[in-house]
This record gives structure tokens, C-alpha cells and sequence, in this order.
């Protein structure tokens, strides 16, 4: 069940009904509880029981931090979360990357050894509920939270379905205060959050579904097409990527704003950053300030030593890689990532560089959003001598001469172009504000107007969301 | 505060709805492969044609309008008919076809030949074609439900089918997915839709790489159907009967007698199953898969493979067609 399919309609509207017809606060979130195991469970039945694994070990956990003193005792009790979690994230995901890794490097030694793989299915959104589950532990064990009493509550937090599939990842000191307050109807923003949904659905439907095939054809064989198709290839894989994950954000956060909660920003167009470290402040923002709080500032942060700031960098852009998959590809893209911030890191001499605005801005932003482009090649590619040949071709030293189209290509840029006016349009005036002061009627008919129009420009080639596969 | 909610929810829903079938009312119809290009073929000929041969790819490698034209000229009726077979079709895409034809056809009709095959029933495994999304108009949705209803199906495939073509008729009726296709015809990049000869007959090409996998796959298995052919031939060929979607063929024979055409239906050689009728259809029916009655149609170089007639075994059985029409007194 994704968010663009008319059976998600229905039962969004089942549960937004439902919802807003009880007048308990604990029934409301016990319904949503059952709808969110119901949406999770319509995937794959059977590892609803890894979600309910995963909260009970991490509620006993909060439970025993909140009367444990002496802290050799509650560092036993968080390290048990933390191996029940990442042992989940670590045997489902990561396992087979493992053998194969480690059968591969002792082939290179000498040993020739025969990789013994599970080939499980990937539980959809494991990388997602594991962190968010596991920010509640290390929140209460370093005494920035409270530890709940309510299991219902905590099971709600981790499995809430707005969000349980591919974020944002929500933090507990942020959502489980919302559990405690009744909301009224009457308090929901609708208009901005119907806004946002209908935007999140035409970046997912429209855009990034339309882009994708040229994308897929691009990356299927780089090395024969054209330097003009590959350049299309890789800007419409960036603009792909983007529009799908952050058009499920949009969505996500419109779906739970209806239900009356509060969903963090996930992105802030990413792509008018001016410099790689300002692109992870405004690209997957609940990941990057996750991995800054949990994984970087854990392992020293910026140290007094630029030498041990840059490995604490590194070592978070190369982890952060290996979270969105199983593979040395992804372990590259973070790597380069790294890489990127450690020479900005160097060159701006540790100093965090002002955010620049205007056309000052401008070559900032373009090289950024060429180095990203670059980077979502080493992402995207089905192996590395795709991503170098597709690199090759960018840099017009490629053999190939295919093109995508049989009228040829260089017209498809102009594709782009209504992309990025409708973008620094939103950039320049926030959907919260569209339609405000029009009658319920007009904005009805607007809105109405306005879903006909995209539901033309939905793609028919549906595309599953890319950051479900982690 | 209610009430005025709901009428807004109302105010959406209507507005919506009315712009979704504006839209697929009045903007470009799709250029469908292999269904556009025939409509088009059929309206730009210059004289116009007298009979259409509906059907799957059995007619369309199977009926040749030539040599039908000629065989009812040479029985006293000078007519000129066109090939409507399309590859991959079934009974509820002729349905949409059927009207479609009549009101491009600048003679007025005087037969309508159509296969019939009633193992044409829709399953949902079918993959989602521009063509299959197109014959889900109103009426043809309402046509596929009806005969949902009517199938002997079991619940949960019942259940299934009825999504499956809900989910064709909401595409269809609300624009779903035509915008860039509108794009590209503002911008001149319509991709060219191949050219129909020979009034829509489609001989085989053999360099066409499946087209040569099956021909050769079929050669490679002569001597079994051979034995099958003798077997037909000699009348020991017992083919099981499957009941028809009754409401199909009576629909069609109201449109097409409404535009005052005589309707032949037909049941395509070699071995497709005949129909049972289940209620009390009066229909014109010739069963060309009744080897014992046309055993001159069923010898080995007739076929192309185990589905198709050959060019040759074309030619032999539209004579066949032409000669028992004029039997049935084709001078309306």
C-alpha cells in the first residue's frame, strides 16, 4: 500500500474518519496503532512481528533505565538494545553484504571460500523503525527523555504509518509528548496539509515517476550511450530521487498533520545549497541530524584535533553510505560525501562557513549540485564499472552515441526547466501559505482543479518509492 | 461547521470528476499501435468499404479482404471489406471497436463479420496495454462488470477482476497518465504509428525473430499435428464447448443491425473451442474450426503455427467465408 494508489486513499479515509469520530484520546491512538500494524502488515505479515520485537526490547529497556542508578547498569541495559536493534538491522539487511564481502577478501588472500547466503527479503522500512526505535533508548539513557509508561504509546511512536515506512525519522522527545495532548479537529491546518499532500504526490507521481524510465535506461548501459544522454540520464536520476523522497515526505507529514500530529521538515531544497555541508542540513534532514546526534557527536564530534574531526566525519558519511544499503557502492557514495565535507572542512579552515544568499550564492550552489550529481552516479549505478563509464561520458571522453530518443535528445533538458521554476517558486513562497484566504468553495474547486490536472501527469510506468528498498 | 465541510468534500469530489471527463472527453484521443492506425486507414480510403472483419490476431493473418472481394464479386455482389483483427484483443475490446468503426465507415454497412472465441474472457494477469485502458469507457466498463456478474468465477477472482477493471475505467475516464502524451503532440514528437496495407491484412514477416521462433517451433512438431488434423478431419476431433458472454454478442448485433448490417459470427481454425450459447441468441454462426465440414481448410501448409493460418490457408478460408455468405443470401 504506497501513498499514490487509490487503495491507500480509501484507507487513509477509514482511518481519518474513524479517527476524528472517537472522542477518547486512548481509543484515537489505539485505532491508529491497529491501522498503522494493518498498513505495515498489508507488505508483509509476517515481520509486523519484528516491529513489535524491536518496541518491546526497546520499552523494557526505557523501563529499566528509569530505575537503574548505577551507570555500569545502564550502559549493560542500553548496549542490549542496541544489539537487539542493530542485530535486526544487521541479519536482515546486512548479512549476506557481510559473507559475500568477507568471502570475496579471503578469495583475494588465497582462500577460496563458498559464500553462504540467506537471501531474505528486506523488511520494508527495517533502516527507519530500528533508529527511531533505538533514539528513544539512548535518549532516556543519556537523560534527555523520559522513559513512557504506556506499551500502546511507544508501540504507536515506532509503528506510526505516516512515517513507519521511509521516514521521516521521528524522534521520541519530539512525538511522544503529541500522545499526550487531545487535539481537536478544529486545530488541524487542513489546507497547508492537503497542499502539501497534493505537492509530495505530484514529485512522486508525476515527476519522478515520469523521469525514471529515461533514468533506468541510462543506467542499465551507460557506456553506450551518448555524453548528452548521460548527462540526461544522471540529472533526471537527481531530480528523480529527489522528488520521490521528498514527495513521500510531503506526503507522510500531510497525512499525520490530518491526523492531528506533527511531523519534522525533512527536506529544505536540497539542491539551492551552497555548499556540501549546508546540502546535508537541508537533504534528508531527519537522517543527517540523527547520525549527527547519535553517531558523530558519539564518536567526539568536532575534536579539538582536525585530524580526529575529519576520521569522525568520515566515519559518519561511510556508515551513513552502508544505512541506505548493502552494498560498497552506497559505502562510495557516503564516502564521497565525506570526502566533500572533509576538504570544505579543511579549506575553510574548521570554521563553519556563513550561509551565502543571491547571486553570491550561485557558484556555490552549482558546483554542489554537481558534485551531488556526480556522487548519485556511484548511488544509482549497478556496479562500478557503470558508474566510471557513466562518469566518462560526463566528461565527454565516452564511446557511446546512443541516444534516448529517436528525435534526439538535448531537447529533454527543457524538461527540467518547469521542474525548477515550480521549485523556486515553492522555495520562494512556503505551500503553507497557498489558498488561505480563498472561501471553503473556491479553495474546494481549486484544489479539485488542480488534483484532475496531475492525476493526467501521473505515470502509468509506476515506479516503487527508491528509499523503500531501506 | 458540519455541514459546510461536506459540502466542500461535495464541491471537490464533483469538480474533480467534471474535470477529469471533460478532459478525457475532449482532449486528443490516444494514438493507440495497431488501433489507431487502422481507424485511420479505414476513414482515409477514398470509396469506403462494405464489410469489417472483427477479431483477434486469428483474423488479422487470417481474412483477406482481397481475395474476399473478389470471391463476392465473382458471386454477384461487388463489396470491399476491411481487416479490423487486432493482435491481443477479445470480445469486450470489439465491443468499443464496433461503434468506433460505424461511424467512421462513409458506405453503410452491410455485414459485420466477427470471431467469436469464447475463451476471450478477461483474467487479470493481463498486462496493462494503452489499448486494453482504452475500451474501458463507460459503457464497456459497464459491459465487463455485467459479464463478471454473469462468469462462473470464484469469489476471490471475481473480486479481483472487478478491481482490476475499475482500476482500467479510472484511468480511462479520468485522464490518468495522458498529459505527456498531450505534451508531446503540442510539441510535434508524436511517435509515428506504423502504416496498414492491404485493407488490414497482416501477413507474417518472416525475419520478425518470434515470429520465426514459433514458426519454427510449429515445424518442429508436424507429424502431432498432422495426426491432429487427420483426426479432425475424419470427425474424431471432440473440441470441448465453453459458454459465451451472452450479453456481448447480443450487443453487438444491436449496434451493428442499428446501422443496418447484417453480423456473421465466426469461430476462427484451427482447434479454438465453440461457443455454447446459454440463452436463446439467434446469431449467424460458422464454425471454421469443424474440420469434418471444411476438411479442404485443414492440411498441414494452411498453417502458420499452432494458432494462425498461413498466407495460403488465409487465402482458402476467406474463400470459404465468402462462398457461405453468399449463401446466407447477402444481398440486404
Amino acid at each position: 500500500m504506497i501513498f499514490t494508489e487509490p487503495l491507500f486513499f480509501g484507507f487513509f479515509l477509514l482511518v481519518f474518519a474513524m479517527h476524528w469520530g472517537l472522542t477518547s484520546l486512548h481509543a484515537r491512538k489505539l485505532w491508529l496503532l491497529v491501522s498503522s500494524y494493518v498498513f505495515y502488515g498489508a507488505w508483509d505479515a509476517q515481520f509486523l512481528l519484528l516491529i513489535f520485537a524491536s518496541t518491546l526490547v526497546d520499552y523494557i529497556v526505557g523501563r529499566v533505565l528509569a530505575n537503574e542508578r548505577p551507570a555500569l547498569g545502564r550502559r549493560f541495559w542500553l548496549v542490549i538494545s542496541l544489539i537487539a536493534n542493530l542485530g535486526i538491522l544487521g541479519f536482515f539487511k546486512y548479512f549476506d553484504f557481510f559473507v559475500v564481502s568477507g568471502a570475496s577478501l579471503l578469495g583475494a588472500l588465497g582462500f577460496d571460500v563458498e559464500p553462504r547466503t540467506l537471501n531474505w527479503i528486506l523488511p520494508v522500512g527495517i533502516s527507519f523503525f530500528t533508529f527511531q526505535s533505538m533514539s528513544y533508548t539512548i535518549d532516556v539513557y543519556r537523560g534527555n527523555l523520559k522513559p513512557i509508561k504506556s506499551f500502546s504509546d511507544f508501540a504507536l511512536f515506532v509503528s506510526f504509518f505516516p512515517q513507519l515506512v521511509a521516514g521521516p525519522i521521528v524522534r521520541a522527545v519530539d512525538f511522544l509528548p503529541q500522545l499526550t495532548r487531545t487535539c481537536r479537529f478544529a486545530d488541524v491546518a487542513v489546507r497547508p496539509a492537503l497542499n502539501l499532500f497534493l505537492i509530495g504526490f505530484i514529485k512522486k507521481a508525476c515527476i519522478a515517476d515520469n523521469l525514471a524510465p529515461y533514468a533506468d535506461l541510462v543506467f542499465e548501459a551507460p557506456a553506450l550511450y551518448s555524453s548528452v544522454a548521460v548527462w540526461i540520464g544522471v540529472l533526471f536520476y537527481s531530480v528523480q530521487i529527489y522528488c520521490d523522497f521528498s514527495g513521500y515526505s510531503d506526503m507522510a507529514i500531510a497525512c499525520a498533520a490530518l491526523l492531528g500530529y506533527q511531523l519534522p521538515k525533512n527536506f529544505n531544497f536540497p539542491y539551492f545549497a551552497s555548499s556540501i555541508a549546508e546540502f546535508w542540513r537541508r537533504w534528508h534532514i531527519s537522517l543527517s541530524t540523527w547520525l549527527r546526534d547519535y553517531l558523530y557527536i558519539s564518536l567526539g564530534g568536532r575534536s579539538s584535533s582536525r585530524l580526529f574531526t575529519w576520521r569522525n566525519l568520515m566515519l559518519t558519511m561511510l556508515l551513513g553510505g552502508l544505512w541506505h544499503g548493502a552494498g560498497w557502492n552506497w559505502v562510495v557514495w557516503g564516502g564521497l560525501h565525506g570526502l566533500a565535507l572533509v576538504v570544505v572542512s579543511l579549506v575553510s579552515g574548521g570554521r563553519s562557513a556563513a550561509t551565502k544568499s543571491g547571486v553570491a550564492a550561485l557558484p556555490g550552489m552549482l558546483l554542489t549540485f554537481l558534485w551531488v550529481c556526480g556522487t548519485w552516479v556511484f548511488f544509482r549505478a549497478q556496479s562500478f564499472e557503470d558508474a566510471l563509464a557513466a562518469l566518462r561520458s560526463m566528461a565527454f571522453a565516452g564511446d557511446g552515441a546512443k541516444a534516448l530518443t529517436e528525435f534526439g535528445d538535448p531537447p529533454l533538458f527543457l524538461l527540467l526547466l518547469p521542474i525548477l521554476a515550480g521549485h523556486a517558486l515553492l522555495a520562494h513562497k512556503p505551500l503553507e501559505r497557498w489558498g488561505l484566504r480563498l472561501s471553503g468553495t473556491s479553495y474546494a474547486i481549486l484544489l479539485a482543479l488542480a488534483t484532475s490536472l496531475a492525476l493526467s501527469f501521473v505515470s502509468l510506468h509506476k515506479q516503487p518509492f527508491i528509499y523503500f528498498q531501506f | 461547521m458540519f455541514w459546510s465541510r461536506a459540502r466542500n468534500v461535495l464541491t471537490f469530489l464533483f469538480t474533480a470528476c467534471l474535470a477529469s471527463l471533460l478532459l478525457s472527453t475532449y482532449a486528443p484521443r490516444p494514438r493507440l499501435e495497431d488501433y489507431t492506425n487502422r481507424l485511420t486507414a479505414f476513414e482515409d480510403d477514398s470509396e469506403g468499404f462494405d464489410v469489417i472483419a472483427i477479431g483477434s490476431s486469428r483474423v488479422m493473418r487470417g481474412f483477406v479482404p482481397e481475395v474476399f472481394d473478389e470471391a463476392m464479386s465473382a458471386g454477384g455482389q461487388a463489396l470491399r471489406s476491411f481487416n479490423f483483427g487486432l493482435p491481443a484483443s477479445g470480445a469486450h475490446e470489439w465491443v468499443e471497436l464496433l461503434p468506433e468503426v460505424i461511424t467512421r465507415s462513409k458506405r453503410p454497412l452491410k455485414w459485420v463479420i466477427i470471431e467469436l472465441n469464447p475463451k476471450d474472457r478477461l483474467t487479470v494477469d493481463q498486462a496493462l496495454t494503452d489499448r486494453m485502458t482504452h475500451w474501458h469507457s463507460v459503457a464497456g466498463t459497464a459491459h465487463i462488470l455485467q459479464s463478471i456478474s454473469n462468469d462462473r468465477l470464484s469469489e476471490e477472482a471475481r473480486h479481483d477482476q472487478y478491481l482490476e477493471h475499475l482500476r482500467f475505467a479510472w484511468i480511462r475516464n479520468f485522464s490518468v497518465g495522458r498529459g505527456p502524451e498531450w505534451l508531446a503532440g503540442l510539441a510535434g514528437r508524436t511517435p509515428a504509428l506504423a502504416p496498414v496495407g492491404e485493407a488490414g491484412w497482416v501477413k507474417f514477416d518472416p525475419t520478425e525473430p518470434n515470429i520465426r521462433e514459433r514458426r519454427a517451433d510449429f515445424l518442429s512438431k508436424r507429424a502431432a499435428f498432422s495426426g491432429r488434423i487427420g483426426r479432425a478431419r475424419a470427425g474424431k476431433e471432440n473440441l470441448p464447448t465453453v459458454p459465451l458472454l451472452p450479453e456481448l454478442v447480443s450487443h453487438q448485433v444491436r449496434v451493428a443491425e442499428a446501422a443496418g448490417a447484417r453480423v456473421a459470427f465466426i469461430v476462427m481454425p484451427p482447434f479454438s473451442n465453440s461457443p455454447s450459447f446459454e440463452g436463446e441468441e439467434q446469431v449467424t454462426l460458422l464454425e471454421y474450426n469443424d474440420a469434418h465440414r471444411y476438411p479442404e481448410l485443414f492440411v498441414f501448409e494452411n498453417f502458420h503455427d499452432r494458432q494462425h493460418l498461413s498466407s495460403q490457408g488465409a487465402k482458402a478460408f476467406t474463400r470459404l467465408l465468402a462462398a457461405d455468405l453468399l449463401k446466407l443470401g447477402g444481398d440486404n
